[in-house]
């Protein structure tokens, strides 16, 4: 057993624990319930916390090695993923839920790093910075609605494309939206 | 469900090196992407965190205490600590710069962000897996490792050596060519977006011929034994023969992929990675122009 | 018990009904409430771990656990011998459940890689894992039968266990020959309809065992309660038959069992059998101790339950003006090593395909479904239909190219039409039908004439393929679905439902027909999650029977439930209960005086039959809903003359008063609806995909769906459904490719081999709705659920066939099938 000193929402946490002990155990262990597991070969993403700042996937990072760093779970991020939270909620693109904490520490993630970038992503870089987060409910389509409108709310040069129009339309092609 | 027997943080390669040597069970940690997927027993893992090989540098290439040419400019590499994570390589504008954008374009499908955040270099390219987009491009671009008990050495010759490593890998060396002199692309075909290459090819020029492996054969990344000193215009002749060259390598089937298909994707892949690659330059030399 | 039957004046003025109402659970789960079935388990559980067969076939000649039971932590280890000998199944279904009952909680006979061999209990997960290492079993090792297509009559026989039981004789089980179920319908003649035909096509469509792969793994726990019994958590969808799965399995009493389900993670189907459920109920009545078990994802890809892999062949004939006159449908299903829903998924792959095509001369159906030493299988959204309409929409799609008729218009000329007998459809008659519009409406919206079916564009060619889906609305005669509508002190309602919401939003959904009913907000709506012991029995989420099943029995209970206002109010009042109106607000009479007298003390119920026989005609049976709004209960005052009330309270007074004291009552309706027929959604599906011509790589650029599913009764919880259902359907199509190596054992063992779409696999999917009214249903509603995953292989298929000019019948479409064929 091993003693590490694991900084959490702002609060230290001392404990012991084993060498192989992941942060996704330790977090748990300690009742920051926010945190999923999907799998066990780093592919979903439900596991996503920040560490110093950045996301990362607790299930493949052993407590020790983070020993005196900053961790960060949704518990410590109420009142920040909560303009984010509205947008999911009103596009329905809450489902089962399983996938949402993950989803919202990647997307709060997203909008700081393009924040620090001193502009907004685009709507592929967005899609490719969550291309780790898997969801197996909603198609991800109504999560696009979602973040691309809260991305327009964070960022004046974000532009939203509209998703309800043909790709690659033809010349002559309807307009979309008309009725049959 | 991975065991950890002792955690130990090295506070130096050399200590790690101690380590590793003393106990044939030592592994040195990596990102540890790969090692949550074991199920076996590491008696003793070793975390090179305190060591000093997690930054970028651009350092004077060439052997030590050579006199600076004073009409020509110094050359320089890259020295990438191990412990560099891929979402530091896909992020760091020297590396764009001196790889014309390669690396970061062969690792920004692998998995996802947060993963990227985790995953090392040095993991990438000590394992030496067959699939790994990182290697391939590091064989393209001419890298070299360095290694606590080693020493430094082609990459080439790393992937070669078989068996148990039984020395540190501490740095990766690209070579950090002036912006303009290097062209690269990477392809490669995937059954979903960020999967495993079921094959992945990367072309670079760096002024002086074509260096172009391929992997995921499903073997580790090879050198396609064509295009030494060649210029970077090709024809269409030069094309077919550097596909030819890539077909000639040695493919097998898995789950990924038939052997017939990866053979024959391997080659259209290197006549799209020479093309593009190309048109990289045409690009910049329309931009220089303008 | 059965449906009340309307007209679309119902769906006039609705407040509630089609509004994209938040989910009720929607923000806790986004703060990340501890709401799950791993989150609720108690501190002190113990850990279980299943040690698996690592081979696909044999007997166990000796197993010895004395030093896994020596580790330290390890409480117990249990094997065959441990366990009761009585046979259940894990089928999620009515009793008599369809399925075999072939399984024991641990057999000394295993039956696929991954079958359960023992169980360990420990203190902690570290102890257990330590513990299935130390196992030691010695393998007889028997004849593995891999390829289900030699399981019928295979010498090797998987299945010839004493104590197998079959109780529903209709599945024509055959178990020593392999075979779990087999039966065939005919309608027509068909020999001489194909001689007739000017075009007979025969092709043979193969689609594999998909793993549902929701996000939350096969999660349970078990307590002993206060009362002695065994009270399993469980993320299930199907609560109730879980109660009885765990009660046969250990051989006790269902009412010494009690399930209740928390927020589940996913379940598309995976959750509708019982998984290990079993095993912690087990363990908790041998220790007495609170156990737990979590499976991993290993678990959940390689030893739980995934959909029935099946082998279609498909005869199609047809005059050259493209008129479809004869089908000829066979599905081999493979069912793997256990009989979970192998009787019931083929059903579906015939009966939920071949009636779009209604007005064929002759059909038929013939099916069998074999054991093999591979993982069972059960329910995954679609449940049969999905790999059915791969296979018929891609037999149509490859007569259209025959015959050079354009895919869409041979559709039109032969779909089934509103008011149609359905032979092949249970004897159903079709109420209600959209289809056609919704294929006219996908057209438009992909661009289908400007786009064409193919569109070279260099070393990149599109192309556009098109599929029909059809489905059902709960299992007719069989699901029943109740509700319990409770009026509470300070004038809010308590929903209390047996449907499971695993995610889908149908505690909303039945939260918004009781708004519509009881003209209030949905917030005045508390929608109870289900507990056996407390919640009205409801046979689960599957089907696709909430919104139409549920929500009819929430429709009745709501009218039972004001008509209990009224009742109370007029003997508070002491009037007649018919001058009595409600508005959802408050109560208030019109009365002429208030004598007592003759006065009624109940008011009448309606008088028009429900639906609750199959008959073609059902106008008489028409009538308005008596709910807020309508003119039974919020109508005119019985005396015009009054220009004031004589009587008025508000709901919050109202329900206070009931419970004040004395002769009170908390005023409570139940309702239960079964409907004699299963009214099928409808969708249509235009996949356009771009395809690399020397890599073969296929990318689905834009997905067109739109769903004829009758009313729409939450348009964003709709819309998210379809893409859902569709999001998988380009998995399944595209990515999601199941293989075992030679020994039968899984190698797609994790995420890492077996891919569900990422975000960018997906292109652009885009979703319309045509509604029809389904006289049937609530408010004119039918299902969603699972129409929706129907269409994206075929027409996929279709679209690269139309591209390249190759057609892949064999799932999923990898770049290497695009290039060299099968």
């Amino acid at each position: 057993m091993m003693n590490v000193a694991i900084e959490v929402n702002g609060i230290k946490i001392v404990d012991d624990v084993e060498p192989d002990t992941t942060l996704f155990e330790f977090l748990r262990a300690h009742g920051f319930k926010s945190v999923k597991c999907g799998c066990e070969t780093t592919n979903c993403g439900l596991c996503t916390v920040w560490l110093d700042e950045e996301p990362m996937l607790s299930c493949a990072t052993f407590a020790v090695r983070v020993d005196g760093r900053r961790v960060t779970t949704l518990e410590g991020l109420q009142a920040e993923s909560a303009a984010l939270a509205r947008c999911i909620a009103e596009e329905g693109a809450e489902q089962c839920g399983f996938c949402a904490p993950g989803l919202v520490m990647s997307v709060l993630a997203l909008e700081r790093a393009y924040r620090a970038a001193g502009h907004a992503p685009t709507p592929a870089e967005a899609d490719h910075y969550l291309a780790g987060n898997l969801c197996r409910c909603t198609g991800y389509m109504s999560q696009r609605r979602a973040i691309y409108r809260y991305l327009a709310e964070c960022f004046d040069d974000f532009t939203a494309p509209d998703l309800f129009a043909q790709v690659d339309p033809v010349a002559g092609a309807a307009a979309a939206g008309k009725e049959a | 469900m991975l065991t950890i027997g002792k955690y130990v943080r090295a506070q130096s390669a050399a200590e790690a090196l101690e380590l590793v040597r003393g106990n044939r069970r030592a592994t040195v940690l990596g990102g540890g992407m790969w090692l949550r997927l074991g199920t076996g027993t590491l008696p003793v893992a070793i975390d090179l965190a305190d060591c000093g090989l997690n930054s970028i540098e651009e350092v004077p290439a060439g052997p030590a205490g050579a006199a600076p040419d004073e009409t020509e400019p110094q050359a320089t590499e890259l020295r990438i600590g191990a412990y560099v994570t891929l979402r530091q390589i896909e992020t760091s504008a020297a590396v764009a710069a001196a790889t014309d954008g390669l690396l970061a374009r062969a690792v920004r499908d692998i998995v996802g962000v947060q993963f990227r955040n985790g995953a090392t270099i040095g993991g990438s390219v000590a394992g030496r897996l067959g699939f790994s987009d990182v290697v391939c491009a590091l064989l393209a671009l001419g890298a070299d490792v360095e290694l606590e008990g080693a020493g430094r050495m082609p990459l080439a010759q790393f992937l070669a050596e078989k068996g148990r490593m039984r020395d540190v890998l501490t740095h990766v060396y690209v070579p950090a060519r002036p912006t303009g002199t290097l062209v690269a692309s990477y392809q490669a075909v995937r059954r979903a977006v960020t999967d495993f290459p079921v094959v992945n090819v990367c072309a670079v020029h760096d002024g002086g011929g074509w260096h172009v492996a391929v992997g995921a054969r499903p073997a580790k990344a090879a050198l396609i034994g064509w295009g030494d000193g060649m210029p970077l215009a090709l024809s269409s002749e030069d094309l077919a023969a550097a596909a030819a060259a890539a077909e000639g390598l040695a493919y097998s089937g898995n789950m990924w992929g038939g052997e017939k298909y990866r053979r024959q994707t391997a080659g259209v892949l290197v006549r799209r990675a020479l093309e593009a690659a190309m048109a990289h330059a045409a690009k910049r030399t329309g931009e220089e122009a303008a | 018990m059965s449906m009340i039957v309307t007209d679309p004046s119902s769906r006039a003025d609705l407040k509630h009904i089609g509004a994209s109402e938040v989910k009720k659970d929607a923000y806790a789960l986004l703060a990340g409430k501890p709401l799950f079935t791993d989150d609720l388990a108690p501190a002190d559980a113990l850990t279980l771990k299943v040690l698996h067969s690592p081979h696909a076939f044999a007997r166990i000649r000796s197993i010895d656990t004395t030093r896994a039971e020596r580790v330290p932590g390890v409480v117990a280890v249990y094997t065959y011998k441990d366990v009761p000998q009585s046979r259940f199944t894990l089928a999620g279904q009515s009793y008599p459940e369809a399925s075999p009952y072939d399984r024991l909680i641990l057999d000394q006979v295993v039956r696929y890689v991954g079958d359960e061999v023992a169980i360990v209990a420990a203190e902690n997960a570290r102890s257990a894992e330590r513990a299935l290492r130390l196992i030691k079993v010695d393998y007889e090792l028997l004849d593995p039968v891999l390829d289900f297509t030699q399981a019928k009559g295979n010498p090797s026989v998987i299945h010839a266990e004493d104590g197998y039981l079959v109780k529903a004789g209709w599945i024509n089980n055959d178990r020593m020959n392999n075979v779990v179920a087999s039966g065939q319908s005919v309608v027509g003649d068909l020999d001489k309809t194909f001689a007739e035909a000017d075009v007979v096509l025969e092709r043979t469509y193969h689609s594999k065992a998909n793993a549902q792969a929701m996000m939350e793994t096969f999660r349970s726990f078990a307590e002993i309660d206060a009362y002695g019994r065994i009270c399993v958590t469980s993320s299930t969808q199907v609560p109730f038959h879980v109660r009885r799965m765990v009660a046969n399995a250990l051989e006790i009493p269902q009412a010494q069992v009690r399930v209740i389900k928390p927020r589940i993670g996913g379940g598309f189907g995976a959750k509708q059998s019982g998984c290990n459920e079993i095993f912690c109920a087990f363990v908790t009545s041998r220790t007495g101790r609170p156990s737990k078990i979590s499976y991993t994802r290993e678990e959940t890809c390689t030893a739980s339950n995934a959909r029935h892999e099946m082998q279609i062949t498909v005869k199609i004939g047809a005059k050259r003006d493209g008129r479809i006159t004869a089908i000829d449908l066979y599905t081999l299903s493979n069912q793997g090593a256990y009989g979970e829903h192998g009787p019931t998924t083929v059903g579906l792959s015939g009966h939920k395909s071949l009636p779009l095509y209604n007005r064929v001369q002759a059909s038929r159906f013939a099916f069998d479904v074999v054991y093999s030493n591979t993982m069972p299988t059960g329910a995954y959204r679609g449940y049969g239909a999905t790999q059915g309409l791969f296979a018929l929409e891609s037999a149509v799609n490859e007569l259209a190219d025959e015959l050079g008729i354009d895919p869409c218009e041979l559709r039109l000329k032969n779909l089934v039409r509103e008011g149609e007998f359905m032979p092949q459809y249970y004897g159903n008659t079709l109420f209600s039908c959209a289809v056609d519009r919704c294929i006219k409406r996908a057209q438009e919206m992909i661009g289908w004439q400007e786009k064409g079916l193919r569109r070279d564009m260099g070393t990149h060619v599109r192309g556009l393929g098109v599929a029909l889906s059809m489905q059902g609305s709960a299992i007719a005669g069989v699901d029943i679905g109740s509700v319990d509508l409770r009026l509470e002190e300070d004038g809010f309602y308590t929903l209390n439902i047996g449907a499971t919401d695993m995610g889908t939003g149908c505690d909303t959904i039945l939260a918004q027909f009781a708004a519509e009913a009881l003209g209030c907000t949905t917030d005045r709506i508390v929608v109870r999650g289900v507990d056996t012991d407390s919640s009205p029995y409801d046979t689960g989420s599957y089907a696709s029977a909430s919104t139409y099943l549920t929500g009819m029995a929430v429709v009745k209970a709501a009218e039972q439930l004001i008509r209990s206002f009224r009742e109370y109010a007029a003997k508070l009042w002491n009037i007649d209960p018919a001058d009595v109106t409600f508005d959802g607000e408050k109560l208030v009479a019109y009365a002429a005086s208030d004598e007592k007298g003759d006065r009624a003390a109940s008011l009448p119920v309606p008088q028009e039959p429900e639906f609750s026989q199959v008959t073609g005609d059902i106008e008489h049976m028409v009538r308005a809903y008596e709910v807020v709004g309508s003119e039974a209960v919020s109508g005119a005052p019985s005396c015009p003359d009054l220009a004031e009330p004589t009587h008025e309270m508000d709901l919050t007074a109202f329900a206070n008063e009931c419970v004040r004291g004395g002769d009170g009552d908390c005023l409570t309706a139940h309702a239960a609806a079964s409907s004699p027929t299963s009214p099928p959604p409808y969708m249509a599906g235009i996949a356009e995909v771009d395809v690399d011509k020397e890599t073969g790589e296929v990318t689905v650029v834009d997905y067109v769906g739109v769903v004829d599913c009758g009313t729409v009764v939450n348009e964003n919880l709709a819309r998210v459904q379809v893409e859902g259902g569709i999001g998988q359907g380009i998995g399944m199509a595209l990515t999601e490719d199941v293989q075992y190596d030679a020994r039968g054992r899984m190698r797609t063992r994790s995420f890492m081999q077996y891919k569900i779409p990422t975000r960018e696999d997906v292109g652009r999917i885009r979703v319309d709705f045509c509604e029809s009214y389904e006289p049937t249903g609530p408010y004119g509603a039918k299902s969603i659920g699972e129409v929706v995953i129907n269409t994206p292989s075929p027409a996929i298929a279709s679209a690269v066939a139309h591209a390249v000019g190759r057609q892949i019948r064999e799932l999923p479409i990898t770049p290497e099938k695009v290039l060299f064929g099968e």
